[in-house]
């Protein structure tokens, strides 16, 4: 049966109507070859790859980057991105094959156990239009993080979880990056949030930046006495573009006092 | 007034942050904020208050301003325990920051938002702005 013609407008358009149902769009991406890019567009618009399994499942699936779908990945998401070797990011590596990547989240699922050190060399640079980055690592070195972030030119959003401020490297002082240092640093323009540990070595890293910080949008939360100095540092330094401030607030605590309350003493 | 009870009482375990450092930051030149939340991890208020301090009236863009109590709050049931169990001193920044919401309720008809779950505490701690129907409760 032959299809009918019909202009590259009007077939957006049904695709685009599809958008919201999978199962739709799977029937679509078998009804021609000129179909199939349309539909791969939402089809692989989110990846995640929530374990190592799922991400070797990957790799056997689109064995050849050239022809992997994973160009059409808006929002890629690794769990296990110990899995994810140097050589995964040379060239032709699959990983390099989501270079369309508009948000990037890169995590580890477990603080316990004897998982590999992390290296996030594998995604430095990986899309050149990313805007959005969330890392979230529970040990891991900030000079990691902060290289990583720099190798994004458009990066506008950076949200940073859970760092483990022990292995900080070297005193914090703002350690020169041991990264091929980018063109052209990110703008920083978007919102920015931090949390803990997190704070003290990457507002350090932000603030040595030559161009400065123009976030709009912070979220901070800390619960160490020494962060606040960076903090404030760090939300005045965004003074002229700040529209948004969100600060959550742990006081430094030394003990932890148990008050003990008997039920009936409330009785009146 | 209270009265004891004669059967075994169960006793409940209410943790209390010691609070210790301070926080402070110069929103001054923010003059383009327009939303502030604050989380709280202890009820301590006064760094809320020396923030909001620092808003001038060339924050004009400034519309919302929210305050999160801690995640565990004892239960508790009249003004008299709450302010047992903030103490003296915790009870009066929180009235002095009650005292600046209502001039930002007064002078820019800004309604704080609390989560509804703390609403009783928020009556207790901020009379002025909760009392008068200042405050919108969010879920």
């Amino acid at each position: 049966m032959s299809i009918p013609h019909l202009p590259p407008e009007l077939l957006d358009h049904i695709i685009d109507l599809l958008r919201g149902s999978p199962r739709a769009l799977r029937n679509c991406c078998l009804v021609s070859k000129l179909w199939v890019p349309r539909t791969r567009k939402y089809l692989f618009a989110n990846i995640a790859f929530r374990n190592a399994t799922l991400l070797q499942s990957w790799k056997k699936t689109f064995p050849d980057p050239s022809t992997s779908p994973a160009l059409y990945a808006k929002t890629l998401s690794v769990a296990c991105s110990h899995v994810v070797t140097a050589a995964d990011a040379q060239p032709g590596g699959w990983i390099r094959g989501f270079s369309h990547v508009v948000h990037l989240e890169v995590g580890r699922p477990s603080m316990y156990g004897s998982a590999p050190p992390v290296s996030l060399i594998s995604f430095h640079a990986l899309s050149p239009v990313l805007k959005t980055l969330h890392v979230h690592l529970l040990i891991l070195p900030p000079t990691q993080v902060f290289d990583l972030a720099l190798s994004f030119p458009l990066l506008e959003d950076l949200t940073v979880t859970a760092c483990e401020s022990s292995l900080d490297d070297g005193n914090g002082s703002g350690r020169p990056s041991t990264a091929v240092q980018p063109s052209s640093l990110p703008m920083f323009t978007g919102s920015l949030e931090l949390t803990n540990a997190g704070i003290k070595p990457i507002s350090r890293r932000l603030l040595s930046l030559p161009g400065g910080v123009h976030f709009r949008k912070l979220a901070l939360k800390w619960s160490k006495a020494e962060d606040p100095l960076l903090t404030m540092a760090l939300v005045e330094g965004c003074s002229h573009t700040l529209e948004s401030l969100d600060i959550t607030y742990v006081p430094r605590c030394t003990s932890i006092r148990v008050v003990h309350i008997a039920n009936n003493l409330f009785r009146f | 007034m209270y009265v004891h009870s004669r059967r075994p009482h169960r006793q409940q375990l209410i943790p209390f942050l010691v609070e210790l450092g301070s926080v402070s930051f110069n929103l001054s030149k923010a003059t383009k904020l327009g939303e502030a939340v604050f989380r709280l991890g202890s009820l301590g208020a006064e760094w809320i208050t020396t923030i909001l301090k620092t808003i001038t009236p060339k924050h004009r863009d400034l519309q919302h301003i929210s305050i999160y109590m801690p995640r565990y709050l004892p239960p508790i049931d009249t003004d008299f325990h709450v302010r047992r169990t903030v103490g003296e001193e915790t009870y009066r920044q929180w009235l002095d920051l009650d005292r600046l919401l209502l001039q930002f309720w007064e002078s820019r008809s800004i309604r704080p938002k609390v989560e509804r779950d703390t609403r009783y505490y928020i009556e207790c701690l901020l009379p002025a702005v909760a009392g008068g129907g200042m405050v919108d409760m969010v879920e």
